[in-house]
């Protein structure tokens, strides 16, 4: 019997898969489904490429809740420059005049370096999880109430090489429950660190911080889509927001360009009408997709940002603070009956994206035990940068910061 | 969508029509769940299955039906996925040659596992346990998840002769681990698209 064979033998035999736990994952699977069909204006913001959860910063709770202002709207068929538009087109400016270009892809040994911090509200089963042979301390983003919520910080440093390879690591800050009590109980019991940390479950190592590190190797599934070409895109604002709305404004630059809507009278999906543009919430999405790209140059930040000023109705809020501790103004969408407000946070005086998230603000909607204004998930845009070595940091390129050093967990 | 439907069109008409990627799931949750849990045991094959369609879910636009059916995709996924467990899958099958006891099987009562006087298994385990990991993926792709040279080079986007090479050279260091010579490729490998 050679190699294969014994191979083929090992390990056969085992059973299927407990139907508790395929009725699981596909529940998962059609709720994803059904998000993505629901009417843009009913939906919560997801972005599926990065499985992001809602989640809750605490820490900007009460600055959200005493600082959202709705300025400025556009009367109705004309025009008319309102102070939220003057104050992106201010905007537009200092990205046009910007002297920091968009990042070119990484050369044959370099890497696009990334770093951002995730924070985001999951909850605690101190009692474990039904039906399966997991500890008793579980915890997952997947609950809500009952179970006490706590906010996870995680820092995600990405070394992106040329042909889609990645270095990932991800450090777990300090879990913060939202009563003091909740953090006692979880700390008597040994402060189980979630799921997605946890060693039993996970491959994650302590620093000489102490905190919990996962660092892997991993590929984006399509190796191509890490670096898009600005050149693609006019740097016009109209025609850029033209082609945005027209779907001419493909992937990798956006998630998706066919849009799918609800068809009132049916009640089915449907893909929007051929010709019929996408309306301005989708438009802002978009846009700030491209923002979010690190090739983005300044002349096609500048087109994005006036792009955004065109745009009717456009919801500001200025005094922002993101999970980082950096202060902006945001665009803000709400969604109808989700309890959620998507923020796209960027800093007015440098014209670059400080943060995305949506923030809860109807804690009934969402079935989570939290303050209004806790943002439900963020991610904050720390560095960025092509750097040597899968093993520096954009500010270390710079010369900002020590060399990095082996670290418990940094592959051989 | 009734059951004559493709794979192709069932995935394409989910750009539109996002519920009918649950079909994909209804056809090929099995084979995934199947091929991870040989891996990495059931909790995380259960965890790991699951994110492997929310995944495909995603990227459903990128699914590119002339490169054959889903089933490599969503192999491949599942296998990227488990890149992340690889420190875990390698203690594992070191635990299991030390012990002779599997891991994988403790979560399962009843499961027969046969008697191996000779120690042979545990040298395979052993072996496997020793592989760089994409010849690790490349080799249990073929011999858990039955796909072919070019199946396996859709799943790990990678091209053919990359997986003729890393196979040749996981299944020498098997054999060394085992103390004999590799078997006939011909006749131990699929030979189907390959």
């Amino acid at each position: 019997m050679d190699e294969m064979e014994l191979l083929r033998e090992l390990r056969a035999g085992l059973p299927p898969a407990r139907a508790e736990a395929r009725a699981l994952a596909r529940g998962r699977l059609v709720a994803r489904s059904e998000e993505l069909a629901r009417p843009r204006s009913r939906r919560r913001f997801v972005w599926p490429s990065r499985r992001w959860r809602l989640l809750a910063a605490g820490a900007f709770a009460a600055l959200l809740a005493a600082v959202v202002v709705a300025l400025g709207v556009f009367s109705s068929g004309s025009r008319v420059e309102s102070a939220v538009a003057a104050a992106l087109r201010q905007t537009a400016s200092v990205a046009e005049a910007s002297d920091t270009p968009g990042i070119t892809p990484p050369g044959p040994g370099q890497f696009l370096y990334t770093k951002t911090e995730v924070v985001q509200i999951e909850g605690w089963l101190p009692h474990g999880h039904q039906g399966s042979k997991a500890e008793p301390r579980y915890f997952t983003p997947h609950v809500s109430n009952p179970y006490p919520q706590a906010l996870v910080p995680t820092v995600v440093e990405k070394w992106t090489a040329p042909d889609g390879t990645i270095r990932q690591r991800e450090t777990l800050g300090q879990v913060q429950f939202f009563s003091t009590a909740d953090q006692r109980r979880w700390e008597a019991a040994g402060s189980p660190p979630p799921w997605s940390f946890d060693p039993r479950w996970q491959d994650a190592s302590r620093n000489r911080s102490g905190q919990l590190v996962k660092d892997f190797e991993t590929r984006k599934w399509a190796p191509d889509v890490s670096f898009p070409d600005p050149s693609e895109l006019p740097t016009d604002p109209k025609a850029l927001r033209l082609a945005v709305e027209h779907g001419r404004v493909r992937p990798p630059w956006v998630f998706d360009v066919e849009f799918v809507t609800i068809n009132p009278e049916t009640g089915e999906a449907e893909t929007r009408p051929k010709g019929q543009p996408l309306g301005p919430e989708e438009t802002i999405e978009r846009l700030f997709e491209i923002l979010e790209k690190p090739t983005t140059t300044p002349a096609l930040r500048a087109a994005a940002f006036n792009a955004l000023a065109e745009i009717p109705g456009i919801r500001l809020v200025r005094n922002v603070t993101d999970v980082a501790g950096r202060h902006g103004q945001a665009i803000a969408l709400v969604g109808e009956g989700s309890g959620l407000r998507s923020d796209f946070t960027f800093d007015p005086d440098t014209a670059e994206l400080l943060a995305h998230g949506e923030t809860i603000v109807n804690p009934k909607a969402i079935d989570r035990a939290v303050p209004v204004g806790t943002a439900f998930r963020q991610i904050a845009y720390l560095e960025s940068g092509i750097v040597d070595s899968a093993h520096e940091t954009a500010a270390e390129a710079e010369g900002e910061g020590p060399v990095a050093t082996t670290e418990p967990g940094d592959p051989k | 969508m009734d059951g004559q439907t493709s794979d192709s069109e069932l995935i394409s008409a989910s750009a539109a029509s996002p519920g009918d990627f649950a079909a994909i799931f209804d056809r090929h949750f099995d084979a995934v769940y199947a091929y991870l849990q040989r891996r990495i045991g059931r909790d995380l094959a259960e965890e790991l299955s699951a994110e492997t369609f929310l995944v495909a879910f995603d990227n459903r636009h990128r699914y590119d039906a002339s490169r054959g059916g889903p089933r490599p995709w969503l192999l491949g996924i599942a296998t990227n996925l488990l890149r992340h467990h690889w420190r875990r899958e390698v203690r594992e099958l070191r635990a299991y040659a030390r012990s002779a006891a599997d891991p994988v099987l403790d979560a399962f009562d009843g499961v027969e596992e046969r008697l191996d006087a000779s120690g042979e298994r545990r040298r395979l385990v052993e072996g496997l346990a020793e592989l760089p990991g994409p010849e690790r993926d490349a080799l249990l792709l073929a011999a858990w998840a039955d796909l072919s040279y070019a199946e396996i080079a859709v799943a790990l986007e990678v091209p053919v002769g990359t997986v003729r090479s890393r196979l040749s050279r996981a299944r020498q260091r098997i054999s060394s681990s085992l103390g004999g010579e590799p078997g006939d490729a011909a006749t131990a490998t699929r030979s189907r698209g390959g």
